[in-house]
């Protein structure tokens, strides 16, 4: 069941990539009747192409698509094929729209300009062979049994002063939540809440079934941080000597609560709990004094860390509890972080050393 | 402290329905109960529960118009609950009652044009079945954040709706008019030192859905005893926290499911949904919800959106969960782009004080906090907030104790919301 996998690179805040196969949005039959309207609708008016996106960005860009609609007009449709098209808002809300897209570090897939641009929207509404939507099962009924298929990452952990010179610190382990929403098939793939659930539930399996093979790696030992499920209530036995307790984000919601989970875990076997998933965009959220002490950092890497905020929000932790993870090969990820004085990474990017 | 939170439930509740022969409070009742219970004397009960939505001065004068000239002859009282159930309480052996209670069913089915259905007659019979009325008395006094639970139904530690159970709920959900579910209480501006009532200002109306009674309607007796909101977060409502889910001992730990989650975006899409009918929109005030980022992102919640215009927008303090905004910040970020956009108050929910030094008010872009107030995580009083949360943007909710109260007066915190105060 444990398999090795690429991972997939994470935008701002952990935006991923979409799971391709999996949307089940209207499909867009009536496409082009739609542009025909927007075409018909006043002069100088603007719509905006946004590309299959996860499920979460999704639910953020809808929201924000479907406010600019309503304050001039316009219509959101969404196509089979995941994509989103806003049609028929003003120049003014085209911009704001995109404004607040980009703070979420995403980007529309094209732009276009009603009606100047009338024949490149057509040419994109027939253009593509559209699919059929895949059939719409009965929704909660197929969320558990589609466990079975979960995916779980395995990345070296990485300690060192350079791309070259780098030993290794550890393991960590992740479920890989685009693979896990490939398996869970439309509609739960595009539900946010649903793909939630499923990653707790398959976390649970993870902790409470460990498939053996996750350790069998030549040179094992070293820290092993391994997801826990969100708030369970027995903490489960260690899967190993040295390991670390990754925890959600959430966790930070209830300092009291994390205090005594944390307590516990080490009572019942576990070194150490770590938090998971600070990145861009929940920096800005965040008093740095006010976090779990002593306690490791996941980081997750993006191409927004480097922003001048978000670089400065970084400068008030601990360098020696940062962990930066989704690392790339391509080294932006480790020459930013080690200019910070970090030292441990952790990444598909990144080779266990010889 | 203890005496305007302790006090007579005449001091929280409301002063009784205006018009109706009044002959006690609930208090009152519960005395005349113990009374029957320790002398043994018999005594007939005709008890007539009303829904939240029928609590109209309307119905209570049609009831009261059906059951003056009935109750006259039995020597009947006649009490009125907070919670706006009628009770009928006579002295001895009355027979009478019964047909009194068959006479009641074909009047309030008469007038059927005044309800979706009549409201339910139940006759007890003192001292045996003290019990079950005095549970009711309880409910009416201090009435969970739920309904009161059937009494003799199992409750369920781990509240787990199964697959089956949840694709259940949802097929039934999606289509069910949740009005007789939706429950609203107040928010007040309480200063230390007010006395009995005085000094109360009702700023907003918290909506919600009783999980609880929905799950029994629902799920059936076999079920009753699972709340479906038990994985709500901690903020928004009433139920299983993190720290029972951390294995504090804290009595009845029921445990924090993500399974809850996508039901919990079904209800909050139902309540919307209420609370957008058109009919309704008008009259209701200013009023406080949480919501999940999902249910903001739902085509219920534009409906909503527009049933209020920019003078009703300004007047909704929509909370969300923190554990959500952590664990989505961009999705937030979307969503308190559309909702301060629109002109809506925003909050944070949270369930632990210690979280506010966390989040760092304004860069989140809220305008308040709401605290519940959870025995045990509140931690001793006097302390400091921390910088960024001055006491007037912190709303206690969920406050069901006067120690509560007492430990947000501490802090200088004024606005409370709880099962202590009522409408």
């Amino acid at each position: 069941m444990a398999r090795m996998e690429v991972l997939p690179v994470a935008a701002r805040g952990g935006y991923g990539p979409a799971a391709a196969p999996a949307w089940s949005g209207p499909v867009a039959d009536s496409l082009l009747p739609l542009v025909g309207q927007a075409l018909a609708g006043p002069p100088g008016r603007a719509a905006l192409l946004l590309p299959a996106l996860d499920a979460a960005a999704r639910r953020a860009a809808r929201l924000l698509l479907r406010d600019a609609a309503r304050a001039c007009g316009g219509t959101v449709t969404e196509t089979g094929f995941g994509e989103m098209l806003l049609l028929g808002v003003t120049l003014q809300a085209a911009d704001r729209t995109v404004e607040a897209l980009a703070a979420l570090g995403l980007a529309p897939a094209a732009r276009w300009r009603l009606p100047e641009q009338a024949a490149a929207i057509r040419r994109w509404a027939t253009g593509t062979p559209r699919a059929p939507a895949p059939p719409v099962a009965d929704p909660p009924a197929e969320t558990e049994p589609a466990l079975g298929g979960i995916t779980v990452r395995r990345f070296v952990l990485r300690i060192g002063t350079g791309p070259a010179g780098a030993g290794r610190a550890g393991w960590r382990v992740a479920i890989s939540r685009s693979a896990l929403a490939a398996s869970l098939g439309a509609p739960a793939a595009s539900d946010p809440d649903r793909l939630d659930q499923a990653m707790a539930a398959a976390t649970h399996r993870l902790v409470l079934r460990p498939d053996p093979d996750l350790f069998r790696v030549p040179e094992a030992e070293g820290r092993w941080y391994l997801p826990l499920p969100p708030g369970s209530a027995a903490p489960p036995p260690p899967l190993r000597p040295a390991a670390i307790g990754v925890l959600p984000p959430a966790a930070l919601a209830e300092p009291q609560a994390l205090a005594l989970r944390r307590q516990r875990l080490r009572r019942a076997g576990w070194e150490d709990i770590a938090v998971e998933g600070l990145s861009a965009a929940l920096l800005p959220f965040l008093v740095p004094a006010a976090l779990p002490p002593a306690c490791d950092l996941l980081l997750r890497w993006s191409p927004w860390l480097a922003d001048r905020a978000a670089t400065a929000a970084v400068r008030r932790l601990d360098p020696a509890r940062l962990i930066l993870t989704g690392c790339d090969a391509g080294g932006d990820a480790l020459s930013w972080g080690l200019g910070l004085g970090l030292r441990r990474f952790a990444g598909a990017g990144l080779q266990a050393p010889p | 402290m203890n005496a305007p939170i302790h006090a007579p439930m005449n001091a929280l509740g409301p002063a009784g329905i205006p018009g109706l022969p009044l002959a006690a409070d609930a208090a009152t009742l519960s005395a005349l109960v113990r009374e029957a219970v320790a002398s043994g004397l018999p005594r007939r009960v005709l008890h007539i529960r009303l829904a939240p939505h029928l609590l109209r001065a309307h119905h209570h004068r049609l009831l009261r118009e059906a059951l003056e000239p009935v109750l006259r002859p039995t020597r009947a009282k006649l009490f009125a609950l907070p919670g706006g159930d009628l009770i009928a309480l006579a002295p001895g052996e009355t027979h009478h009652f019964d047909s009194v209670a068959a006479h009641l069913r074909t009047l309030l089915a008469g007038m059927d044009s005044a309800w979706d259905a009549p409201p339910p007659i139940t006759l007890l019979r003192l001292p045996e079945q003290a019990v079950a009325l005095l549970a009711t008395l309880e409910a009416s006094l201090h009435p969970d954040e739920e309904d009161p639970v059937p009494p003799g139904a199992a409750a369920l530690p781990d509240a787990v709706v199964d697959q089956p159970t949840l694709a259940r709920l949802e097929r039934s959900l999606a289509t069910a008019g949740l009005g007789a579910f939706l429950r609203c209480r107040p928010v007040l501006r309480m200063a230390p030192g007010a006395r009995g009532g005085a000094g109360r200002v009702r700023e907003w109306q918290e909506w919600r859905i009783a999980t609880a009674a929905l799950a029994a309607a629902l799920l059936g007796p076999g079920e009753r005893g699972r709340d479906l909101g038990a994985g709500r977060p901690p903020g928004g409502g009433t139920h299983a926290h993190g720290l029972h889910a951390a294995g504090l001992p804290t009595g009845g730990a029921r445990r924090r499911l993500p399974l809850a989650r996508p039901l919990r975006t079904l209800l909050d899409r139902r309540l919307l949904a209420e609370l957008a009918r058109p009919e309704e929109a008008q009259a209701r005030g200013p009023m406080g919800l949480s919501l999940g980022l999902s249910a903001i992102a739902a085509a219920e919640f534009h409906r909503f959106d527009q049933s209020l215009g920019p003078e009703g927008r300004a007047r909704v303090v929509i909370g969300i969960d923190a554990e959500e905004i952590l664990a989505d910040p961009n999705g937030f970020l979307a969503a308190r782009a559309v909702l301060s956009g629109r002109g809506y108050r925003l909050a944070v929910n949270l369930a632990d004080p210690e979280a506010l030094a966390l989040l760092p008010r304004a860069a989140l872009g809220v305008e308040l906090a709401r605290l519940r107030a959870l025995p045990g995580v509140l931690g001793a009083a006097g302390r400091p907030l921390p910088e960024g949360w001055p006491p007037d943007a912190i709303v206690m909710t969920g406050v069901d104790r006067a120690s509560a109260v007492g430990w947000g007066w501490e802090a200088g915190i004024t606005l409370f919301e709880g099962r202590l105060f009522r409408n």
